[in-house]
């Protein structure tokens, strides 16, 4: 059995000290203090919901479709679709593509929000040729447009729905995508570690589907139906 | 460091150090009076707290000096005199530059006056308080916008206010401004009536007539 973990002097001056805990505590064992401290660990962290059961492994499967609600939106995703010529949206080079995913938008939350906020909810992994890098969160659309007048939506107003697409621009030496890995991220209402203001923050992926791509019918995403 | 280093020498006892040839002397634990320093000292923040969680006065300082005003009021603010015009709307909107704009909801366009006081001054701030009790983000760029420009002392700048809404948003609805995008906190904010009813909004919806939204100038539109 091993002795006590402090040190021969430490514990001669808790002991002329009188005080009883201190004098019991380093009297203690290394591995004594070791499991008593994991307990106490334990019981902290459950105080702030540490030992609640997880609610969810991974992201979900997204499904054309099914409106699911990605704070602070509700979206449902339709189609994927590409075309080389899109009115109103300007390539980066004339033999680039435009592969757009059709989606109903609407902002759940009391407020209007921002459109960047609306670019980071919905991005695309796996497709090769993409002009926009990817960060963590996948490849975020070059424009995300209101399909009626192509208009960029931004802001996004509560209490409307729109009928979007976000635009991928694709090169156009890659052959197009058969389909793309589509995901969807959740945002936070909080203030940032430096910055006080109470904003969507933090988007965090909770649904990743694999939807089909096919050439738009008629060069547009909204008449492919 | 040794073991001894690292306990330290004890605070309420400076320069008194055990040596080997005579014994640490024997402390005491803590006194009344310790105690009683400690309980005032965590008293004086239960207290400090409860002040603070009762009387939120910090939302009260920092709070914006909301200025009211109707359809056609001069609304005196620090930095500037604002003048709301009378609010038109409809399902489509002209953005003088030969665009249009659906929306899902309607268009409520109002004009506004700015004449700056003792300095040029830009007005970023804008935003409009639903009847329906939600907040309508405008900005100085995008669909629900509004860009006034630099307003300069002395010459009104006449600027249009555009933003999409519900049609249950309408009635009600208030119009806000202010001098700085995002942060109106100590400084004027004019908050205006815009005397919108419920006939309002059916019009409006009913209504797919472009509703143009004029471009900022000094000049003010020929049609106002």
């Amino acid at each position: 059995m091993s002795g006590p973990a402090a040190p021969p002097e430490l514990r001669a001056r808790a002991r002329a000290s009188g005080s009883k805990v201190a004098r019991r505590v380093l009297d203690q064992p290394l591995r004594r203090i070791g499991v008593v401290g994991a307990i106490v660990l334990l019981a902290t962290t459950a105080a702030f919901g540490g030992l609640e059961e997880q609610t969810q492994d991974g992201p979900e499967v997204l499904e054309a479709g099914t409106p699911v609600e990605v704070a602070p939106f509700e979206l449902t995703v339709h189609r994927v679709v590409w075309t080389g010529d899109l009115p109103g949206q300007r390539l980066s080079d004339d033999g680039n593509r435009w592969v757009g995913v059709v989606a109903t938008v609407r902002n759940t939350s009391d407020a209007g929000v921002l459109g960047v906020t609306l670019r980071d909810a919905l991005t695309l992994s796996g497709v090769q040729g993409l002009v926009q890098a990817p960060v963590d969160i996948g490849v975020t659309a070059s424009a995300v447009v209101v399909l009626e007048d192509a208009s960029p939506l931004s802001p996004v107003q509560p209490g409307l729905t729109y009928e979007a697409a976000f635009l991928f621009e694709q090169d156009g030496s890659v052959a197009p995508p058969t389909s793309v890995d589509v995901q969807l991220q959740q945002h936070t209402w909080r203030a940032g570690s430096l910055d006080p203001e109470l904003v969507w923050r933090f988007p965090t992926t909770v649904l990743v589907g694999t939807l089909d791509a096919r050439e738009a019918a008629a060069g547009t995403p909204e008449q492919d139906t | 460091m040794s073991a001894t280093d690292a306990a330290g020498t004890p605070a309420d006892a400076p320069g008194e150090q055990a040596t080997p040839d005579r014994p640490a002397p024997r402390r005491r634990p803590p006194r009344p009076r310790t105690v009683s320093a400690g309980a005032a000292v965590l008293a004086a923040l239960a207290v400090g707290h409860l002040v603070v969680t009762a009387f939120p006065v910090s939302d009260r300082v920092q709070a914006s000096f909301v200025r009211p005003g109707g359809v056609g009021e001069l609304v005196e603010l620090r930095y500037a005199r604002l003048t709301a015009g009378e609010p038109t709307g409809s399902t489509v909107l002209d953005t003088d530059d030969g665009t249009l704009l659906a929306t899902p909801g309607v268009w409520l366009i109002v004009p506004v006056t700015v004449e700056a006081v003792g300095e040029p001054r830009s007005l970023a701030f804008a935003e409009v308080l639903g009847g329906d009790g939600r907040t309508y983000a405008v900005f100085t760029g995008g669909r629900s916008s509004f860009l006034p420009g630099t307003a300069q002392p002395g010459i009104p700048r006449y600027a249009t206010l555009r933003v999409e809404v519900p049609p249950d948003a309408v009635p009600g609805a208030r119009l806000r401004l202010g001098l700085d995008l995002k942060d109106q906190r100590r400084d004027d904010v004019a908050d205006i009536d815009l005397g919108l009813t419920q006939a309002d909004a059916d019009a409006w919806a009913g209504d797919d007539t472009p509703v143009v939204a004029h471009a900022p100038s000094d000049t003010p539109p020929e049609d106002s």
